[in-house]
């Protein structure tokens, strides 16, 4: 450094130094990169100065960050063929408005000069200008300032930096003129070259950080596509359930409705609760193996047939262990949902707070509409019995702290409290809403005094 | 040093700014601000009192070139004072004191501004 003085190798150590502090601080991208500009400038002496970031996808400079330009309209330019091999392979740093004697017309004739790494060999070859720039094969450096001339022109550029990391061009620096006039010597373009390397760091990282966030994007997209699959999967199996018999149209899909509302009142959300409606749709699965004429049957069932019907939670589960669900087991709700909180229900007889609260829901959810729905051997019952049903078999047959959540969805639908009822649309019978709020503001509510087995 | 501050005072047809802490990072940029504010005010001469920014580097220098670029452009007049001897070296060797002389007290810039020194 023949013409720099110890006080400014100190300045530019120090300056250096406050560039990788401010590479690896936690601001923003957009802050560290203007804050890597102002350092570089302030370090080279200048007042001007631009980073555009390369866009692969659109093969355009996009200019991000700017500094004394007021009034530079040109955001972005394409690059032209070979542009890209250019700015790989151009010298570190590229002197645009260097021009031999005699040769005042930058940049219609301009000439590139650069150094390489940090070795401060500047090459002694000038750009033959006689050589057509469109011919030039390679390295085309006047060609590409030829060709961009309007841009450069616009941002003021004196010196560009190419920003690369390894064989990928991330970005171009544009430097303006010497603010104390004059050319930049060899140790500004050293200096130039090693902050612009550190730059090239920082527009690396946001390339790759861009890049992971897209990642996760797709990610995400098919990730709710798979959803979107198992949904519509789900869906078609509970209309293939309920076809099994005209009694049973439209049963799973109740009782999901029913689950989903009692769920909700109960605190669950997101996965937990879309989780409980596909396990509303599904906990019947097992029936689709029962023979038709089991489940059609008017009359009372042989032993034979309670056994063959006993079977479908059972079976439910065999076929819905085997598959991963975004929302955690439903295997394990449909095998139970024939189960009892006293534990006298099928298939493993599993008491009171054993059985996970999901069960229970689905298990009550099930029942009501199965009271409140015609079936081949009864007719369906007035809601305010089925009611009375519930509260008859709290702590046998239901949870209590879930049919209170029951009776508080209905009263609260019957008030119109929720604005989208679930339940209440979704029952065929007929029914006095004065009378059912009688019933669930029962006088002393008799449900409160039965004791939860679990 | 806490955040950085800008106090703006008027003599006359000079703005004097004052600031405190150290020019570091991109919050100098509040001086470039408050400058371009009292040009658009018809200020053309401006005195930054450096006195309590012991601390510039080339963030701050950057902001400082950039200042006086912007009242260069504008015919204006820029001082410096209260430059530590370190500072006012390398305001020597970045080409700012050139354009913009550095002064030892305010009293001395405006005095020169003024014409009385």
């Amino acid at each position: 450094m023949g013409k720099y003085n110890l006080q400014k190798i100190l300045y530019v150590f120090s300056s250096l130094n406050d560039l990788g502090r401010v590479i690896t601080s936690n601001g923003s991208m957009d802050e560290i990169t203007r804050s890597a500009l102002y350092l570089i400038l302030g370090t080279v002496s200048s007042s001007q100065g631009t980073v555009f970031r390369y866009e692969p996808s659109y093969s355009r400079m996009v200019r991000i960050v700017q500094k004394g330009l007021d009034g530079a309209v040109d955001l972005s330019f394409p690059l032209a063929d070979g542009d890209l091999h250019t700015l790989l392979h151009a010298p570190q740093v590229i002197e645009v408005d260097r021009r031999p004697d005699g040769i005042d017309d930058f940049p219609d004739k301009a000439v590139s000069h650069g150094m390489y790494g940090l070795s401060g060999i500047r090459p002694s070859v000038e750009s033959d200008l006689s050589c057509g720039f469109a011919e030039r094969a390679g390295t085309d450096v006047p060609g590409f300032i030829f060709m961009h001339r309007e841009h450069l022109k616009s941002v003021h550029a004196s010196l560009l930096a190419p920003l690369r990391v390894g064989d990928e061009l991330v970005g171009l620096l544009s430097v303006g003129r010497r603010f104390s006039g004059g050319e930049y010597g060899e140790e500004d373009l050293q200096i130039l070259s090693m902050m612009s390397q550190q730059l090239s760091v920082v527009l690396y990282n946001q390339q790759l950080f861009s890049r992971l966030q897209c990642k996760v994007e797709e990610n995400r997209l098919l990730y709710e596509n798979l959803r979107q699959i198992y949904r519509d999967t789900i869906q078609a199996f509970a209309v293939a359930i309920d076809a099994k018999d005209e009694y049973t149209q439209g049963h799973s899909v109740r009782v999901a409705q029913y689950a989903l509302a009692i769920g909700d009142e109960l605190g669950f959300s997101g996965d937990e609760l879309e989780g409980l409606h596909f396990a509303g749709l599904l906990h019947d699965i097992g029936k689709i193996t029962v023979d038709s004429s089991i489940i059609r049957k008017k009359s009372s069932l042989s032993e034979q047939e309670i056994v063959e019907i006993h079977r479908h939670p059972s079976v439910g589960y065999d076929i819905l262990s085997s598959i991963k669900f975004p929302w955690g087991d439903l295997s394990a709700l449909a095998r139970h949902h024939h189960e009892k909180v006293d534990g006298q229900g099928y298939p493993d007889g599993i008491e009171g707070k054993d059985l996970p609260l999901e069960v229970r829901i689905i298990t009550l959810a099930d029942s009501f509409d199965a009271m409140t729905s015609d079936r081949p051997y009864r007719k369906q019952i007035d809601l305010g019995e089925t009611i009375q049903e519930i509260k008859r078999c709290i702590g046998t047959q239901f949870d209590i702290d879930v049919c209170h959540a029951l009776f508080r969805v209905l009263e609260k639908e019957l008030t119109g409290e929720i604005a989208s009822p679930k339940i209440i649309p979704s029952l065929s019978l007929k029914y006095d809403p004065q009378q059912i709020l009688r019933i669930l503001r029962g006088v002393g509510h008799p449900f409160e005094a039965v004791k939860d087995p679990g | 040093m806490g955040s950085f501050q800008v106090d703006i005072k008027f003599a006359d047809d000079v703005a004097i700014f004052k600031t405190s802490g150290y020019i570091n990072d991109l919050g100098g940029e509040r001086i470039e601000k408050e400058c371009e504010d009292v040009l658009r005010e018809g200020y053309r001469k401006v005195i930054i009192n450096l006195k309590d920014s012991p601390i510039i580097n080339s963030i701050g220098i950057s902001i400082l070139i950039g200042i006086t670029d912007r009242i260069n452009k504008a015919d204006g007049n820029l001082f410096f004072t209260n430059v530590t001897n370190s500072n006012a070296k390398v305001f020597d060797f970045m080409g700012l004191s050139k354009y913009a002389p550095i002064f030892q007290t305010v009293e001395d810039a405006v005095r020169h501004v003024s014409g009385k020194a």
